[in-house]
């Protein structure tokens, strides 16, 4: 027997009597209209349907009582469907500021339709890198776009998430890779691609150039930049020549420099795809950079703590630059203090944060803007990090002259009375820790003698060292007492056109062991993974910075273990500093973990005035180490 | 793997594959999606329903017809009436939306699982996979198995469907 308005597909299983057999309630309207007899065929046509329907009982009941019919019509009532469009002209109804072009445009070659953007004609000859293709399988990794917060029209939001995984999109013919990237470096570029601003604030070593430069890559695939600024510190303006090389050969890279007409030359009128400038001529052609008429698709901030401070004039001066994205590049977002972050965003993210918002305010703001990853996280699988404190004790001529130095000058602090300064303090420190790698009279050091201990051994193991201190002139001390081992010097007083092949040298000639660098020459954006050995002549106010170099080393491509030897002199002011940089360390690593609340780091004034037991003109201060 | 069912001929390549499902969305119903992919996998259109109730009253009437009706009926056929840019090729990975070939003149095939293959009676092997289908059309089935040839050299199968539920995801939780 067939049902009542039944479907294409028939009331299969659902016979008279289990219809019956289920105590089928009419629902209360019905019941109600029950009361009004309504002829079978009505009940029938309403329905719409033909049936056969063989009501023998309710026929005969029709005859003696009121009918109790129920009357049920099916309509198709089908629901509200939503439709997006991807075409040529991207999304319907698109939010024109968030809206990249449509995937027809998605990924197409370079050279497909070149339009304003130039190919360099060598990019042929650069070598092809591809990634081994391999079949594709169901369990393969697979990263989806996410669209960014700010992002809000659902149509553009479903664009980004609808588009196939990273993986795929970097994987096809048009995209070629020297290595395949690590998952969380996938993940790092899908943060960037689809952010109008963003902060890729990953520990250094993690990849942070090749993430930008993928995704300043597809961008320029995408047509949804033609432009691009980047501004990183001039030593390592040839590093990202050489990574654009290496990562995105086909893109044309320009680096901004010369005398002053030829870099307005550069500005005005060269039609590279990547304009690479340093951040110290950008107060020198701050005129041309934040010309009005002049507006960047994109402008990247490499080591953007260089901006931590928003009333600096380098930050005067990004923050003027017209720019449809911003993206910062930093693996140490917060230095000193939250307000290191908050500069950042002064050019990330204009007027998301400010200094006066409480922590958990600037937390819930950045949530989104941040994205920031931790070797011990993402790299589970990478060498260890060996970390060893050389304690060393003072030789008896450096003792000496450390003593006399500390009495004299806590003695001078403290006749100074209301006109001591905190760089009166600082000089002292210096001037104590200059001893500790020194004895200024006889240039005897322990710390050079375990040097070339140390050394000794890297070199018998055929392994590289990097040295670092914070004085060129130790640094010149140490080479002239580590000749055996064929050091080389890489610090300020080196010219920037020479840095490249001494770095170059160290790494191909096996007789180099050691380089020597400072560390604001040597601690960010260089590759030195080939080296085994770490050494920190002397410490860094700040372990941010420390890190910093230590990465230089320990860093992906590192082939084993990286040992890291900080040398103390126990009993004096590196001691001291050292137990109170331990405690900031311990404190950064919490700092960006989503559930502690940021906190202050580095040294703080009363902290220095702490490590002489000293007082400010308005009081004693307690040294917090103590 | 594939159970294909349906119809059409033509020697044209596969230039856009629908993938279409329908999604249970907890507490609210089942909502149904299509996304139209390029063989290389990218999107030229996508489509949604918000999440649709099962009515009792129907679900006691059409019995065990009642979920093919809801699914392919109600909810499907919605989506691929809205549909374009035409897909020449409709992949599901719901068996009520095999029913879909009654509706339309385009060729389904389902992705299903190995439990459902007892009863499919030819088939082929696509991105390590077994595939097999319903069809006795041997030229739509090789018009079938060279579309999923060419777009499992850039995606597996299942991958659109991974879209489509967060797609779905996506708007039910601006929908909340």
């Amino acid at each position: 027997m067939a049902y009542l308005g039944a479907p294409a597909g028939g009331f299969a299983g659902l016979s008279e009597q289990n219809f019956v057999e289920q105590n089928f309630a009419p629902p209360a309207v019905a019941r109600k209209n029950m009361d009004n007899a309504i002829p079978l065929i009505d009940w029938q046509n309403s329905i719409g349907q033909e049936t056969s329907v063989s009501v023998d009982s309710v026929t005969t009941d029709l005859a003696v009582v009121s009918p109790a019919v129920l009357s049920a019509t099916f309509r198709k009532r089908r629901p509200k469907v939503s439709s997006y469009f991807f075409s040529e002209t991207g999304v319907q109804e698109k939010d024109p500021r968030a809206l990249p072009n449509g995937p027809a445009n998605f990924f197409q070659p370079v050279d497909g339709n070149p339009g304003d953007i130039v190919i360099d004609p060598t990019a042929s000859a650069s070598p092809r890198h591809d990634v081994k293709q391999h079949q594709v399988t169901k369990d393969d990794k697979r990263t989806h776009l996410k669209a960014p917060k700010d992002v809000i029209k659902m149509g553009d939001r479903l664009f980004y998430m609808l588009q196939p995984p990273l993986e795929s999109l970097l994987s096809g013919e048009t995209m070629e890779f020297p290595f395949p990237p690590f998952d969380f470096q996938y993940e790092g570029v899908g943060f960037l691609f689809t952010r109008y601003n963003a902060i890729l604030a990953d520990e250094m070593g993690l990849g942070k150039t090749m993430q930008a430069i993928t995704s300043m890559r597809m961008l320029l695939r995408t047509r949804q930049a033609t432009s691009i600024l980047l501004i990183c510190p001039k030593p390592l303006v040839t590093n990202w020549l050489r990574e654009f090389k290496t990562w995105a050969p086909e893109v044309t890279v320009a680096a901004i420099q010369g005398n002053k007409s030829e870099r307005a030359w550069h500005w005005k009128h060269n039609k590279a795809m990547v304009k690479v400038a340093n951040y110290e001529l950008l107060i020198r052609d701050e005129a041309i950079v934040t010309d009005a008429d002049r507006t960047y698709d994109l402008c990247v901030l490499d080591e953007a703590q260089r901006v931590k401070n928003k009333q600096n004039s380098t930050s005067k001066v990004v923050q003027r630059i017209n720019r449809n994205r911003s993206w910062a590049l930093t693996g140490t977002p917060i230095e000193n203090s939250i307000n290191d972050l908050v500069g950042i965003c002064e050019f990330a993210s204009p007027g998301s944060v400010n200094q006066n918002m409480t922590v958990r305010e600037i937390k819930r703001n950045v949530k989104d803007l941040i994205l920031r990853r931790t070797k011990d996280i993402v790299m589970t699988d990478m060498p260890p990090r060996l970390m060893r404190d050389a304690e060393l004790d003072l030789s008896q001529e450096q003792s000496d002259r450390y003593r006399a130095a500390e009495n004299d000058g806590v003695i001078q602090l403290g006749e100074m009375g209301d006109e001591i300064t905190i760089n009166h303090v600082f000089e002292l420190v210096l001037r104590l820790k200059q001893i500790c790698n020194f004895d200024p009279v006889t240039e005897k050091s322990t710390k050079v003698d375990r040097l070339k201990a140390d050394l000794e051994e890297v070199a018998a193991s055929g392994q590289k060292a990097i040295v670092f201190s914070q004085w060129v002139g130790a640094i010149e001390r140490i080479s002239d007492q580590v000749q055996q081992f064929n050091p080389l010097q890489y610090h300020g007083r080196i010219a920037s056109k020479r840095r490249d092949p001494i770095l170059q040298e160290f790494k191909e000639n096996p007789d180099r062991t050691v380089l020597l660098m400072s560390y604001g020459a040597g601690s960010v954006g260089l590759n030195l993974q080939f080296c085994r050995y770490v050494f920190l002549f002397d410490r860094w106010w700040n372990p941010a910075i420390e890190d910093q170099a230590i990465n230089r080393a320990h860093r992906i491509g590192a082939t084993g273990s990286v040992t890291i030897t900080r040398m103390i002199m126990a009993g004096t002011i590196e001691q001291r500093i050292h137990d109170i940089l331990e405690e900031k360390r311990e404190l950064f690593n919490e700092i960006l973990s989503p559930d502690t609340q940021p906190i202050n780091r580095g040294l703080s004034r009363d902290e220095i005035f702490g490590l002489f037991d000293l007082t400010t003109p308005k009081g004693k201060i307690m040294n917090p180490a103590a | 793997m594939i159970a294909v069912a349906e119809q059409t001929e033509t020697n044209e390549p596969v230039e856009r594959i629908g993938f279409i499902t329908i999604v249970d969305v907890p507490e609210l119903g089942y909502a149904g999606g299509m996304l139209v992919v390029s063989p290389v996998g990218r999107p030229i259109e996508f489509h949604c329903t918000p999440p649709v109730r099962e009515n009792r009253t129907q679900k006691i009437l059409y019995g065990q017809t009642y979920r093919g009706f809801l699914f392919c009926d109600q909810i499907a056929a919605s989506i691929v009436e809205k549909s374009k840019s035409r897909p020449q090729l409709l992949i599901t990975d719901r068996s009520a939306l095999l029913a879909l070939d009654k509706i339309t003149d385009l060729p389904v095939a389902m992705l299903c699982s190995l439990d459902q293959t007892e009863n499919r009676v030819s088939g082929f092997e696509v991105g390590g996979e077994q595939v097999i289908s319903h069809t006795e059309n041997p030229q739509l089935l090789q018009r079938v198995k060279s579309a999923c040839l060419e777009f499992t050299k850039s995606l597996p199968l299942v991958e659109p469907f991974e879209r489509i539920q967060l797609a779905i995801e996506e708007a039910q939780s601006v929908a909340r």
